[in-house]
């Protein structure tokens, strides 16, 4: 049926090898940033001056809604979502190959008052997991770009 | 004295708009400045004139007479007759006079000007700022030296000439363009020429620039607190710190003072805000009100700040009078949901490898009565470390460890977990090593770790206590250790291939994936509950070898997981479109580590056999995921855990939603879930019936005016519905009301049962005055939180 | 200055007619008239003789292209006054200047422009209208000027 090991067949090549990365609040205090990092190097890329294209990281925004019902304390369930707008540049040329896109993923965790201490943790859990999903995507998306003979360009 | 007509709008530089209006345009025309007359001179300090006559006389007087047009640098007059004094430092104009500035426009019968600063002074004025879109009369209008503008027995409105909807009306009105704000004393706010309210001294924006100034007021009838109107108003001390003073009359409760003061420094920030209601006249209750005749506070204290770039550091303190305090005084639905106050001193440096931190931390439960196993711990301190090392190679080694003390002060008596009754201190080393490679092909995480735990404890003297057996804890261990491996393997193979689909190609990928984990059982039946509490099942929990979060419990596992997912990614950009996913756990010997939780395994072969049967299944639920971003609009998600051994579906959920570039958006949500799915919480907090809920919310900007908001959240198994909210928010040029009711069930803590819920009924009612209220009040984020994606317009 | 009423009249000119019934004389071309620090250039100056033999009037007129111009130095102190006009009328006992059509005045930071500009040389007073009234030009004309605060530059 067509599949492939990825990367092993001819037309989805590796990801690019370097990549410069910008990032809107670059402070330690934000996970997406060290995620990201931590994921492109584990995927083998290398962030370096050499690289043909910029991803420029805009400001992570979580926001938290209740799914079903507020109500006054029981176990609720609340749902966080991360969305961080991004975009690619090409280096040589500041060319912009993708413009504010964004990245969004999406987790819930369930929570109730008897349990307050656990609830700061697990949403500092989950923000973590968000961050990771929201930087594999990001990753899938350089993969595609990196594919992209727009990138080529010298 | 009343104050003067206005002019008609052709004299205020007024241009109503034709079909060329802004879609978004709520105003029917705007303010727009004339070009000069006359060019200025070259030299600054050169006044250039025109007039039908001029005379340079005795004295070194110069006269010019009809139609005087004089121009310095970007200040333009024009009057019946000018008389410049010798000096040439002064005007005097008669007859009607227009005087102009960039923005700013006031015509009058005279007055004077000074020609080497900026001060004039008009008589019988009328006049137009038009980048505030605002304007107004005085008998007298002054620019004063520094900028400002005075005026005596004046009227300023942000609303179209000829419209007199508000009209805010003082006996002196000074006007600070720099700074963006105007303050009154002696003011009328009159509604159509009605005077409505009064305030001895105002302090109101004139641009949108500052958070500052009158703040709308709130008026709000509920259940508890009869008629409520809260007056908010606003002070701009200084550049980095300002402050609100909100007074607040409830007929059913009295009048509350509240306050709330901020401070910028640096990287430095903070807010101390509070209220204060002497003797509570009890509400709808009235005299058997629990709280009638006390005095009803609500205080709170946050300070963000920041060492270094890595060493940052954050202070809470919050305390309330008592645990009904927001329910009764929440001043908008957001706040009444609150259901905690923490009180926290944490410092955090973020390393490459090392995150330390050193944190003490607590909470008031806004519940009364509060039930003893509500309270949470407090962790006076806690002190962790953590830390991560990689090499290129994949390995890599991780380093955990802390050490808090937990005490809390209740009445043990009343408890019914022995685990929750002792206070203590608990130190845990958790280093891990594991192995990690990402090829694009796929991934191989092999990694094990190995939880060390010691406490020191000192258990609670059970004599009175009538749930559990006397002396339950006695010869409990008080220093017990426990040693738990963690064993997983994680792996997946990522394929892909190129399709066409639906006219457009994709990069489809099928991803399978397998896991391992063994924990070994350890008795921890004897071990303190501080933070820990069981999971409910999730997709993430398969991957994961933890059944509980917190320390307290490791729960044993050997289990298996399996399952593949697949993503359709856009070719080009690489985009996610659909994503789909199923896994399932399979198990191979039972568990045995609970949460000691005697309302949930009393010998779990009897009693509530739900969450004994999740102890003993072979298999976990298989649970499905699908998210479809359909188009840029549409998008759905769904769920699914059916339990494969008994053939029953355990949950599902349903979302579909819309979203329209103009902000207007639908959510529709179906939840069902089996009771006792969701293990978490005492008793009282577990659902006692199955969650089958219908879940409709929108937003719907129906033009630039005008915008409603809903929800309805429908409970089928009680045919009830849980929740109504409906807000109206109504947007004209110079003034917007916004409207919001809810109707809620009150479950008073007890999910468990539906006998003791009572439903309430809420309504908010604000002004808008736009132009005098800055955006600063607290906007009621309930509607952010109850309707996903749906952002508050900014007035 | 003041001394100028006593200073002797100099008159250069290219032709010169002398009417003596009307006791006027006439000079054409390039005229230039100097009186003390009073200087006058024209294109043709018809001086008027009082009954006691003295100057009464002086009319200067210009061509299209060049305006009659007429300077003088009010005081040691005050810097030079300057005037134009289509047609300059001087009146030498009233010291009285009138500057019709195109008139133009500069007095000390100040300049005035208009149809009519009248000025007297020892109470430095100006005068000036938009419409020439006084030979009922078109109304609705406008003087134009350009005032210097004190401290400025005369």
């Amino acid at each position: 049926c067509g599949f492939q090991l990825r990367g092993t067949g001819n037309d989805s090549g590796p990801i690019m090898q370097h990549l410069l990365l910008q990032v809107a609040d670059d402070t330690p205090q934000n996970e997406l940033a060290r995620e990201l990092r931590r994921r492109l190097e584990s995927a083998g890329v290398s962030i370096d001056p050499s690289a043909r294209l910029q991803l420029n990281l805009g400001a992570a925004n979580y926001s938290e809604n209740q799914l079903g019902y507020g109500g006054s304390g029981g176990n609720q369930e609340r749902e966080l979502i991360l969305r961080v707008p991004y975009s690619v540049q090409r280096v040589f040329d500041g060319a912009y190959l993708v413009d504010q896109q964004y990245v969004e993923s999406r987790g819930s965790y369930s929570t109730s008052t008897s349990q307050l201490l656990q609830r700061d943790d697990e949403r500092t859990q989950l923000r973590l997991r968000l961050a990771g999903d929201a930087a594999q995507q990001l990753i899938e998306r350089m993969r595609a770009l990196s594919a992209s003979p727009l990138a080529e360009q010298q | 004295a009343p104050p003067l007509p206005s002019l008609p709008a052709d004299q205020l530089d007024w241009h109503a708009w034709g079909d060329d209006r802004p879609s978004n345009e709520l105003c029917s025309g705007y303010y727009l400045m004339p070009d000069y007359e006359l060019e200025a001179a070259s030299d600054p300090a050169q006044v250039r004139g025109q007039s039908d006559d001029a005379g340079y006389g005795q004295g070194g007087i110069t006269t010019l007479t009809g139609n005087v047009v004089l121009r310095q640098q970007d200040q333009q007059l024009q009057a019946r007759q000018a008389t410049l004094n010798e000096a040439r430092d002064r005007v005097a104009l008669e007859g009607p006079i227009t005087y102009r500035q960039p923005n700013v426009l006031v015509r009058g019968e005279q007055g004077s000007v000074s020609l080497n600063s900026d001060a004039a002074e008009i008589e019988g004025a009328h006049y137009v700022f038009h980048s505030s879109h605002a304007r107004g009369d005085a008998s007298r209008v002054e620019r004063l030296a520094d900028g400002r503008y005075r005026m005596r027995n004046a009227t300023f409105t942000t609303c179209d000439p000829q419209s007199s909807l508000w009209k805010l009306q003082g006996n002196e009105i000074v006007i600070n363009r720099e700074e963006g704000y105007g303050t009154a004393s002696g003011t009328r706010l009159r509604l159509y020429d009605v005077p409505v309210f009064y305030w001895p001294w105002l302090r109101f924006p004139i641009d949108d620039r500052r958070l500052s100034g009158l703040l709308y007021p709130t008026v709000g009838f509920n259940s508890d607190n009869g008629f409520d109107y809260a007056q908010p108003i606003y002070l701009n001390l200084a550049p980095n710190y300002d402050a609100t003073i909100v007074p607040r009359y409830m007929s059913d409760r009295g009048v509350m003072l509240g306050g709330q003061f901020r401070y910028l420094f640096g990287t430095d920030r903070g807010q101390v805000e509070g209220n204060y209601l002497p003797s509570d006249e009890g509400g709808s209750d009235g005299r058997n009100d629990d709280f009638y005749d006390e005095d009803r506070w609500f205080f709170n204290y946050m300070h963000d700040g920041r060492f270094s770039d890595r060493l940052t550091y954050s202070l809470r303190y919050g305390a309330a009078s008592d645990g009904d305090y927001f329910d009764d005084f929440g001043a908008n639905f957001d706040e009444q949901n609150r259901d905690n106050l923490e009180r926290l001193a944490n410092l955090d440096y973020r390393g490459d490898v090392w995150h330390l931190q050193a944190r003490a931390r607590g909470y008031q439960v806004m519940d009364y009565p509060v039930s003893p196993n509500d309270k949470p711990f407090y962790e006076l301190p806690s002190l962790s470390a953590d830390a991560r090392w990689t090499q290129s190679s994949g390995t890599y080694q991780e380093w955990n460890s802390s050490a808090t003390y937990f005490y809390r002060d209740i009445d043990e008596s009343r408890l019914n977990n022995p685990t929750e009754t002792a206070t203590g201190a608990r130190l845990n080393i958790a280093p891990a090593i594991g192995f990690r490679r990402d090829p694009s092909w796929g991934f191989f995480e092999p990694r094990a770790q190995l939880f060390l735990t010691q406490y020191d404890l000192s258990w609670a003297n059970l004599s009175g206590n009538d749930y559990v057996a006397p002396g339950a804890t006695d010869d409990w261990d008080e220093s017990p250790h426990r040693t738990i491996p963690v064993y997983s393997i994680d792996s997946g193979l990522i394929f892909e291939r190129r399709t066409s689909l639906f006219g457009s190609r994709w990069r489809q990928t099928l991803e399978p994936r397998l896991y391992y984990a063994y924990v070994p059982y350890r008795d921890q039946s004897q071990l303190p509950q501080f933070d820990t509490a069981l999971q409910a099942p999730s997709y993430a929990q398969l991957w994961s070898p933890f059944r509980f979060n917190g320390i307290d419990r490791i729960g044993d596992v050997n289990k298996i997981s399996y399952g593949v997912s697949s993503r359709f990614l856009d070719d080009a950009t690489g985009h996610q479109r659909f994503t789909a996913s199923v896994g399932q756990s399979r198990f191979f010997d039972d568990r045995r580590v609970t949460d000691d939780d005697p309302t949930k395994y009393d010998e779990y072969q009897n009693v509530n056999s739900r969450y004994g049967y999740d102890l003993v299944r072979d298999y976990s639920p298989a649970i499905g995921q699908l998210e479809w971003q359909i188009n840029d609009r549409w998008s759905t998600r769904y769920a699914l855990f059916y339990d494969t051994e008994n053939g029953a579906t355990e949950r599902n959920e349903t979302y579909v939603s819309y979203r329209h570039p103009s902000g207007s958006l639908l959510n529709l949500g179906y939840r069902w879930q089996r009771e006792g799915f969701d293990p978490s919480g005492d008793e009282e907090d577990r659902l006692g019936y199955n969650r089958n809920e219908y879940d409709v919310s929108f937003a719907w900007r129906m033009n630039a005016s005008m915008s409603l908001v809903g929800r309805y959240l429908y409970d089928q198994t009680n045919s009830r519905s849980l929740e109504t909210l409906a807000g109206v928010q109504f947007n004209d040029c110079c003034y917007g009301i916004e409207i919001a009711w809810r109707e809620y069930v009150d479950d008073d803590d007890t999910l468990n049962t539906i006998r003791d819920d009572e439903t309430k009924r809420g309504l908010f009612l604000r002004f808008i005055f736009k132009g005098l209220g800055g955006v600063g009040q607290n906007p009621d984020t309930y509607f952010e939180q109850a309707v996903p994606g749906y952002q508050r317009a900014r007035f | 200055l003041e001394s100028d009423a006593q200073q002797p009249i100099h008159i250069s000119a290219d032709q010169l007619t002398i009417d003596d019934q009307a006791g006027t004389a006439v000079y054409t071309g390039t005229v230039h008239v100097e009186q003390g620090s009073l200087k006058l250039d024209a294109q043709r100056v018809e001086l008027q003789r009082g009954a006691s033999g003295g100057l009464s009037t002086m009319r200067a007129t210009g061509t299209s292209g060049q305006r009659a111009y007429i300077e003088q130095q009010p005081s040691p102190q005050e810097s030079l006054v300057r005037g134009w006009g289509d047609t300059l009328i001087y009146h030498a006992g009233e010291r009285r200047v009138e500057m019709l059509g195109n008139a133009e005045l500069h007095r000390g930071g100040d300049t005035f422009t208009g149809a009519y500009v009248e000025y007297f040389l020892d109470s430095r007073q100006v005068n000036a209208r938009g419409g020439q009234q006084s030979q009922g030009g078109e109304a609705g004309g406008r003087v134009n000027m350009t005032l210097t605060p004190e401290g400025g530059s005369n």
